[in-house]
């Protein structure tokens, strides 16, 4: 099931969009709930509320809250979710990607581009989301989604999971065997003492990499080019 | 007295190391002082650990060297048979230099003296000797410096020096005998010969590196040349389509307003769809916003267009991402040409050329796709065949495979399933001041 929203302050486009949304999702067979804001401050306040979402389009120009500040809320409160803004200033479109904003769609190219914008982001909500990695917490199990994993350590021969928003889980493996465990594809070694979910890495500076939330994290000279390698092969393979 | 001459001794060695990985980093283009005087402190205490005081002998020359190229691996962390092969050479021709000098101060009008009494001789003399030995081969060195910097790497040329090389401290050694037994006649000659033979070695060496150097840049120039006459090209084209469209326009009215007023609704139908087919091959659409990429988007597509290529074009490009538009022109541009020419090989085209540019994460990921032949290709799957410049044919992916360095990126070709993919993957170059600033007004 995906969750997405949409927000506009025009009901019309409003309509065109859930039409377009709806059809592009029932040709793929994907179930959706669909909500829609005529009100930027609505879709505010239910965020803060922690309604969750895996798509959201927006328009940028709105009476209240506009675009650009709903996207610093997203990102404090959704930093996953996939957003597409819909425009007809397309002067922001190639001047940012400090927040994160997947993509943006001119009004006056809808047709044209509003396809390959849902079909990629299908594509980006779909990676990582099945597989996940089973921790035995004592008595019982705990399942992790491999999306929620941003990076493993070593501590002595125990393994500690850090997962999104600062969560911190101990695992009394070692780092070797939780990473025979893993899918190698979509986890590599950047450190000794380090594995890294390949999904989560942002940027490379000199020989530290940068984790989406920000974190920096250092990587060994030997395994710089292999990292980078991962790195381009898995998203060569699902854009 | 012998604490002063080795005290003397490190510092002469260490300022020599100091040069020598100079040298070394020049010729790599790296930039790092404080590490190099550490390592060149450490080079010199090894060094002279090792070899005492005779720093004569082909022995010496050769651990002298070892730790040169440790010091030198240490601090540019590249290939080391380049490192090993330039020491060895520039070590040889300094000695040669040092024995010639040696030839003309042990003849009967300077010092007149043995070399071992030179060296047995406490004090003074000896102090001067190692002194003016010295200065002279740190002239040698720092002469070197300059042309060093213009010399660019290419490993063959790396395997002529190391024979030079070789064969240098081969003669050396021969002469050195000759020199040391104080025959002074000969030994100057023969020093003179040496150092000639091994100085006229060098500009030769020089000149094939620096050509090598010269002949990869007008290459670039030329493809550079090359794209924007095509680009000229097709902008001229399109100018000129609609300027007849335009010349025509009011004929095109005037048989339209006919075709209308007879009421063949249907002919005055195909007459448009018949004037409007050059409008429809001169279509320009936006892709990324980016006028100089969506220029080569769509030129590209236009000559896909003509040799009845399909094509499906998916590409994102954003701005503040500190990646320059030229440098993805040049991506763009080489990658498409050469999937073009491979689709037209095939008889029929089996698949549309594929070119993707998305921003992911803070990277962006550059991809052309392209039906091949399996058997085309064989070992270029391999990433590092790829990176090595034998695994590339021509200068275009040469450059190509420069614009992944300089963002600190990737170039990869693989074919699997008869589809043949380049892919190359930049990092983004935030800017630092920008961030603070909020990026509405």
């Amino acid at each position: 099931m995906i969750r997405i929203a949409i927000c506009d302050d025009s009901s019309q486009m409003i309509e065109t969009l859930k039409q377009q949304v709806l059809t592009f999702m029932e040709q793929e067979k994907e179930p959706v709930s669909l909500q829609t804001y005529e009100k930027s401050e609505l879709l505010k306040f239910d965020l803060q509320e922690g309604t969750q979402f895996d798509l959201i389009l927006s328009d940028i120009e709105m009476p209240g809250v506009d675009g650009m500040e709903l996207a610093g809320i997203i990102r404090r409160y959704l930093p996953e979710v996939v957003l597409i803004f819909v425009t007809s200033h397309m002067k922001y479109a190639v001047d940012a990607y400090e927040y994160g904003v997947f993509r943006y769609i001119p009004k006056n190219m809808l047709e044209e581009r509003l396809r390959q914008a849902l079909k990629d982001a299908l594509q980006m909500i779909h990676m990582q989301t099945e597989s996940s990695y089973r921790i035995t917490q004592g008595s019982h199990m705990e399942k992790v989604p491999y999306r929620r994993i941003l990076y493993i350590q070593k501590d002595g021969k125990n393994s500690v999971f850090t997962l999104q928003q600062g969560e911190v889980i101990r695992e009394r493996k070692s780092l070797n065997q939780v990473y025979q465990e893993l899918d190698p594809e979509e986890f590599v070694f950047v450190d000794r003492g380090c594995i890294v979910n390949l999904l989560h890495i942002s940027l490379f500076q000199g020989n530290e990499v940068e984790l989406d939330n920000g974190e920096k994290l250092p990587v060994s000279r030997g395994r710089l080019s292999e990292t980078k390698i991962a790195l381009q092969t898995l998203w060569s393979k699902n854009i | 007295m012998s604490a002063v001459i080795y005290l003397i001794q490190i510092l002469t060695d260490s300022t020599e190391y100091v040069l020598y990985l100079d040298l070394i980093c020049r010729l790599y283009r790296q930039k790092k002082k404080k590490q190099m005087i550490v390592a060149a402190i450490l080079c010199a205490c090894m060094g002279t650990l090792i070899c005492r005081l005779n720093h004569f002998g082909v022995m010496c020359l050769l651990i002298k060297c070892m730790v040169v190229c440790i010091g030198g691996w240490y601090l540019v962390r590249e290939e080391s048979f380049g490192i090993l092969s330039m020491t060895l050479f520039a070590s040889v021709l300094k000695r040669s230099w040092k024995l010639f000098g040696m030839a003309v101060l042990f003849q009967e009008r300077f010092l007149g003296m043995r070399a071992d009494a030179v060296l047995d001789s406490e004090g003074r003399i000896q102090i001067g000797f190692l002194l003016g030995t010295w200065a002279v081969e740190m002239a040698a060195l720092v002469l070197c410096r300059r042309t060093v910097a213009r010399m660019s790497l290419v490993k063959s040329k790396m395997l002529k020096v190391f024979f030079v090389a070789v064969a240098g401290i081969i003669c050396y050694e021969q002469v050195l005998d000759i020199v040391w037994n104080w025959e002074l006649r000969a030994g100057l000659k023969w020093s003179l010969i040496l150092l000639a033979g091994l100085v006229i070695a060098f500009f030769v060496l020089l000149l094939d590196l620096d050509l090598s150097g010269k002949k990869q840049r007008i290459e670039t120039e030329t493809m550079k040349r090359e794209l924007l006459e095509e680009k000229y090209q097709s902008l001229n084209e399109m100018y000129n389509r609609n300027a007849k469209l335009y010349h025509d326009l009011n004929n095109h009215l005037n048989t339209l307003y006919q075709l209308l007023e007879e009421n063949r609704v249907q002919e005055a139908k195909g007459y448009i769809s018949d004037i409007s087919e050059p409008i429809q091959s001169m279509r320009k659409i936006t892709w990324t916003g980016v006028e100089l990429i969506d220029v080569v988007l769509n030129s590209k597509a236009q000559m896909m267009r003509d040799r009845h290529l399909t094509c499906q074009i998916n590409a994102e490009f954003w701005k503040d991402a500190g990646i320059l538009e030229t440098d993805v022109c040049t991506v763009l541009s080489n990658l498409v040409d050469n999937a073009i020419e491979a689709a037209e090989k095939l008889p029929r085209q089996e698949s549309d050329i594929k070119i993707t540019m998305r921003k992911i994460q803070k990277f962006l990921l550059i991809q052309v796709e392209n039906p091949c032949i399996q058997t085309e290709l064989p070992e270029r799957g391999l990433p590092e065949t790829s990176k090595k410049e034998k695994g590339l044919h021509g200068w275009g992916l040469q450059n190509v495979a420069d614009v992944a360095e300089k963002y600190q990126g990737t170039f990869q070709c693989t074919c699997e399933k008869g589809i043949f993919c380049a892919s190359v993957m930049l990092f983004f170059n935030p800017v630092k001041e920008d961030k603070s600033k909020p990026w509405r007004d």
